[in-house]
């Protein structure tokens, strides 16, 4: 477990202070992450995405559970689907593996705008506004291919070429 | 609009929600497909852009060192205890599929049947009375578990605590799980999670040991909740069974 805490610890830091702060707050929410993570690490399922994205997963799904307690209308915000509703719920014969060789053999198929735009958002962690200024695009043109971009990489995903050819 | 381009317009929506970008307005737009077209939100998008933020974090940060501590503690509490043969085993093992899965080097302990010289889940529930700086409260079923006699036992500064019941009901482990919560509002306006646990179908008192998933300070209340196999993270508490709260 402390193996885990020192490879997947920073990972869960960075991921939960983009959507949390101040720190003091961040850091209640990444326990509440690890405490979550340890509860439920024997569901893990590694055909449907590596243990970084499990890990992560659930650090987003915490931050947006923070972000929901601390908002005025919670109703009004979707939460992410659960753990387990993922791992066994939604598993389909189309679904591939998320692991870091799937999603770069997406990628490498997007268009190299789209591709620079989740560069920016994902890789640098800019937020649309910052992205908006780097580049010179209007937000809502941003927001569009950020959508369309992840709406195509899940079709390449369950793409059966894809996989073929990237894993 | 046709079915093609509802379902075209919600995958446009489900991307954002899972990218957090969703204005209000889209919010509702949302909440409307899935009520009139009875679409549900795609787990993949959420498990591609946790993906993205994971190859992202290659330049993560590392946590401040007082937290890694603070992790490291508390997952002590998640490690396996050897067996007691009162307690109901509620606690599955937490490492062992992580272990597996990233090629971790965990050391588990092994889960042994109890031998003479530990000491039964009575015996710490004892020992845990004897402290004065303990709770002892009383459950009460609701109006569906009026049968149910039971009280919890908790101290603060071990983080240790005791659940003792008599007719609340067997569960079916497939179908469905009691889960703890603990309310501490000095710590959080939610409920900390106090694990899932199951009720063997025979009579007589069960002792089930408490493992606050996060640090308690001052509960107020202790409530007893039908889950999902497995528990849930955040509980919309429609079966509450039992609650135990300050006199």
């Amino acid at each position: 477990m402390n193996d885990c805490i020192a490879q997947f610890g920073g990972l869960v830091w960075s991921i939960i202070r983009r959507y949390v702060q101040p720190d003091s707050e961040a850091e209640d929410v990444v326990q509440e992450a690890f405490a979550e993570l340890w509860q439920k690490a024997d569901r893990f399922d590694q055909s449907r995405a590596s243990a970084a994205t499990f890990i992560g997963l659930i650090a987003r799904r915490r931050s947006i559970d923070w972000l929901r307690r601390k908002s005025r209308r919670p109703e009004l915000q979707p939460l992410p689907p659960d753990f387990d509703e993922l791992v066994s719920a939604e598993t389909t014969p189309d679904s591939a593996c998320v692991d870091a060789e799937n999603l770069q053999g997406a990628l490498s198929q997007l268009s190299s705008d789209a591709r620079e735009l989740f560069n920016l958002h994902f890789t640098g962690g800019l937020t649309h506004a910052e992205i908006a200024a780097k580049t010179g695009l209007p937000l809502g043109t941003i927001k569009t291919r950020l959508r369309r971009g992840l709406i195509d990489m899940r079709a390449l995903l369950r793409s059966p070429k894809t996989q073929t050819a990237e894993s | 609009m046709k079915p093609t381009e509802l379902k075209q317009r919600f995958d446009e929506l489900d991307a954002a929600r899972a990218l957090g970008d969703l204005s209000p307005e889209e919010q509702a737009e949302w909440f409307q497909l899935v009520e009139t077209q009875g679409f549900s939100p795609d787990g993949e998008f959420d498990l591609l852009v946790a993906g993205l933020e994971a190859a992202g974090g290659e330049v993560a940060t590392a946590p401040p060192a007082g937290l890694i501590k603070k992790l490291q503690a508390e997952a002590e509490h998640f490690m396996p205890r050897p067996a007691v043969a009162e307690v109901i085993p509620f606690w599955r093992h937490p490492a062992l599929g992580w272990a597996a899965a990233a090629g971790l080097a965990v050391a588990l302990t092994v889960m042994t049947p109890r031998t003479e010289t530990e000491p039964s889940a009575a015996d710490l529930r004892g020992a845990l009375l004897a402290r004065n700086d303990v709770l002892q409260w009383d459950f009460s079923g609701t109006p569906e578990f009026a049968q149910l006699n039971g009280d919890v036992v908790w101290q603060d500064e071990s983080q240790t605590g005791f659940m003792r019941f008599s007719g609340l009901p067997a569960n079916d482990p497939q179908q469905c799980q009691y889960q703890l919560w603990i309310v501490d509002p000095q710590r959080d306006s939610a409920p900390v999670d106090g694990g899932v646990f199951n009720i063997p179908a025979r009579d007589g008192e069960v002792l089930v040991p408490i493992r606050a998933a996060l640090g308690v300070s001052s509960p107020v209340a202790f409530v007893i909740t039908v889950e999902k196999p497995g528990g849930v993270v955040v509980s919309q508490q429609e079966i509450v069974a039992a609650i135990a709260q300050r006199g």
